[in-house]
């Protein structure tokens, strides 16, 4: 009786506020979600009756609007519709985060004690197992495999940077080539990555013509690279730089900001770089071209 | 149409197909600008102004807002936790007793983690929960969490913030009167900076003790905040900052690369201005000679 008695005043009340609402109210499924409990009732009634101003005063959409207010009043509850973005409600995309596997941590998960080693020996230990799975005990061996990949201790890798992105570079005016083209300049611009530990190296990556005179300043150069450039009235200068070198040359405004001076250039490469570079890198670097390359740099720029 | 939203339109997924869109139970015209009131701080109405689609309308892809709230909080955590392993524990490094003879399992150090007091092993370090999202992610789920907001009609956009006195009690009963519609006052109130005339100290003195209200400047408009409060106050001059910093293209070359960039560009506007001066100089020249020859003849 009691619950009939609410459900007429909830009827009352919505049939006030908007016909299409006592209306939905009515259908069995909304009936026996709305009787669970009293206290429901009258917080969704309350709540029918803040929708109807709450979505005309913020100005939605017409049509918006009367969905927005129908929407509301099916899910006749007083919790947030079902569309609203909310802290609560957030998850990741479905199969974006893989659960890890936690080892020992009962036997229920099928990986505890053992932890899937089985019993003692060589290979349930930390860190055991053999070297490779041909590995006989060091004994001397069937067959000899030669080592083909030998990863030097402390490699010097040069940043490639293949020729064609440079002309794409200097083509959209990116790069100027009325100057010479330091290391720096090709990091500021974008056409090298920020991290450049040793310097940089200049390949020719398949480009076959170069058309603009370039005058480059890099650690390394491929042959081809250096040919193409030189064909097309450029120069590819090795400069040489230590790595505390490379740094003021690329960041001269850390040194600046510990009030330190930059450094000297070296006075020479170690003899085992004999041959791989043309000249010593200069701090700061020297960037103006020769004499005779001047005006046609000019024309290149006023052309761009 | 303009070109920012095409190209947008073409690298989003098309919008419900991958069930990660919030799906809404009106049509949407995704891109499309929407048209939002224009109110003073009393609720009036002043005009009718026009959100960008590009920013207020894209589909609101709540995988990316989930991704970029817990990157937020992610990096907002302290990590100052720590335990003591065996080698820090205090004491432990006498052998307890003989290695052989008492009958005793073999022990080494009373501080070893199977004893009682012992070292932890494996306990927490103090470290930094920090990583670099994305920054087109940050900037997407940025979009995502205003469009959320329009779609959701729980945006409003006012002329300004600013209070004429610096009382909280004037301020709470202006903002009890704007969101009146909202059971819980919970609102996140953007103006355009800090010293702004559209908020400002003023309003951060009228306001920051009311609970449940969140004041930032408009650089400080972000993700976790947006969808956690219920409502997204925002002024006029703080949605075109927002909207210029959400369009300006994300800047990958730091001061350093910005500094060079801004050289060739005088430079290249240097040589302009030659070219200019040689082209007139060039002009007189044929003119003299075009009135010399006048002249003679």
């Amino acid at each position: 009786m009691i619950r009939r008695g609410l459900l007429n005043l909830v009827g009352s009340v919505a049939a006030q506020l908007s016909p299409t609402a006592g209306q939905q109210l009515a259908c069995p499924a909304a009936e026996a979600a709305v009787l669970t409990s009293a206290h429901r009732v009258l917080a969704a009634s309350i709540c029918w009756g803040l929708q109807q101003p709450f979505a005309s005063i913020l100005g939605l959409h017409q049509q918006q609007q009367q969905l927005h207010t129908s929407v509301c009043s099916a899910a006749g509850s007083s919790q947030t519709p079902q569309h609203y973005v909310q802290i609560g409600r957030i998850g990741p995309a479905a199969g974006s985060r893989k659960t890890a596997i936690r080892w020992g941590r009962g036997n229920g998960s099928d990986r505890g004690t053992y932890c899937g080693r089985g019993i003692k020996g060589q290979k349930a230990r930390k860190g055991g197992g053999k070297p490779h799975i041909l590995f006989d005990g060091g004994q001397k061996q069937l067959k000899k495999y030669p080592k083909v990949w030998v990863t030097p201790s402390s490699p010097v890798l040069f940043r490639q940077v293949g020729l064609s992105k440079v002309l794409r570079w200097a083509q959209l005016g990116l790069l100027d080539t009325t100057q010479a083209i330091t290391m720096k300049d090709l990091r500021d611009s974008g056409c090298v990555s920020k991290t450049i530990r040793w310097g940089v190296e200049l390949v020719a990556n398949g480009t076959e013509r170069v058309e603009v005179p370039l005058h480059l300043q890099v650690s390394s150069a491929s042959p081809a690279a250096q040919k193409l450039v030189q064909a097309a009235g450029g120069s590819v200068t090795r400069v040489y730089y230590t790595r505390l070198g490379l740094r003021a040359l690329l960041k001269p405004e850390k040194f600046e900001e510990q009030g330190r001076a930059l450094p000297q250039a070296v006075r020479a490469w170690p003899p085992r770089d004999n041959g791989k570079y043309d000249t010593i890198g200069q701090l700061p670097p020297a960037t103006q071209l020769p004499q005779a390359a001047l005006p046609v740099a000019a024309a290149a720029l006023g052309s761009s | 149409m303009n070109i920012t939203f095409i190209l947008n339109f073409r690298s989003s997924p098309a919008p419900g197909k991958s069930g990660l869109v919030v799906q809404y139970p009106f049509p949407v015209e995704y891109y499309s600008p929407r048209r939002v009131t224009l109110y003073n701080l009393d609720k009036q109405q002043l005009a009718a102004v026009e959100l960008p689609g590009d920013i207020f309308n894209v589909p609101v892809r709540g995988d990316i807002i989930h991704e970029v709230v817990r990157w937020q909080r992610a990096k907002a955590r302290q990590g100052t936790h720590k335990t003591k392993g065996r080698s820090e524990v205090s004491g432990g490094g006498r052998k307890p007793w003989p290695q052989k003879g008492t009958g005793r399992a073999r022990q080494g150090s009373n501080r070893a983690p199977q004893w009682r007091g012992g070292g932890i092993v494996h306990g927490p370090v103090p470290r930094s929960y920090a990583y670099a999202l994305p920054k087109k992610v940050r900037r997407l789920g940025l979009k995502c969490a205003l469009s959320a907001k329009a779609n959701e009609g729980r945006l409003l956009l006012l002329d300004s913030l600013h209070p004429t006195s610096p009382k909280t009690k004037a301020i709470a009963a202006k903002l009890s009167h704007l969101l009146q519609e909202h059971p819980r006052l919970n609102a996140l109130l953007v103006d355009s900076a800090k010293d702004g005339d559209d908020g400002g100290v003023m309003l951060r003195r009228a306001a920051r003790n009311l609970p449940g209200v969140e004041i930032l400047p408009s650089i400080g408009a972000n993700v976790y905040s947006i969808v956690r409060k219920d409502v997204l106050v925002m002024t006029k001059p703080a949605l075109d900052k927002l909207v210029e910093r959400l369009r300006a293209p994300i800047n990958r070359l730091g001061a350093a690369g910005l500094a060079y960039r801004a050289k060739l560009e005088a430079r290249r506007q240097q040589a302009a201005v030659e070219r200019r001066q040689q082209w007139l100089q060039q002009q007189q020249q044929q003119q003299q000679v075009a009135s010399d020859a006048g002249g003679s003849s």
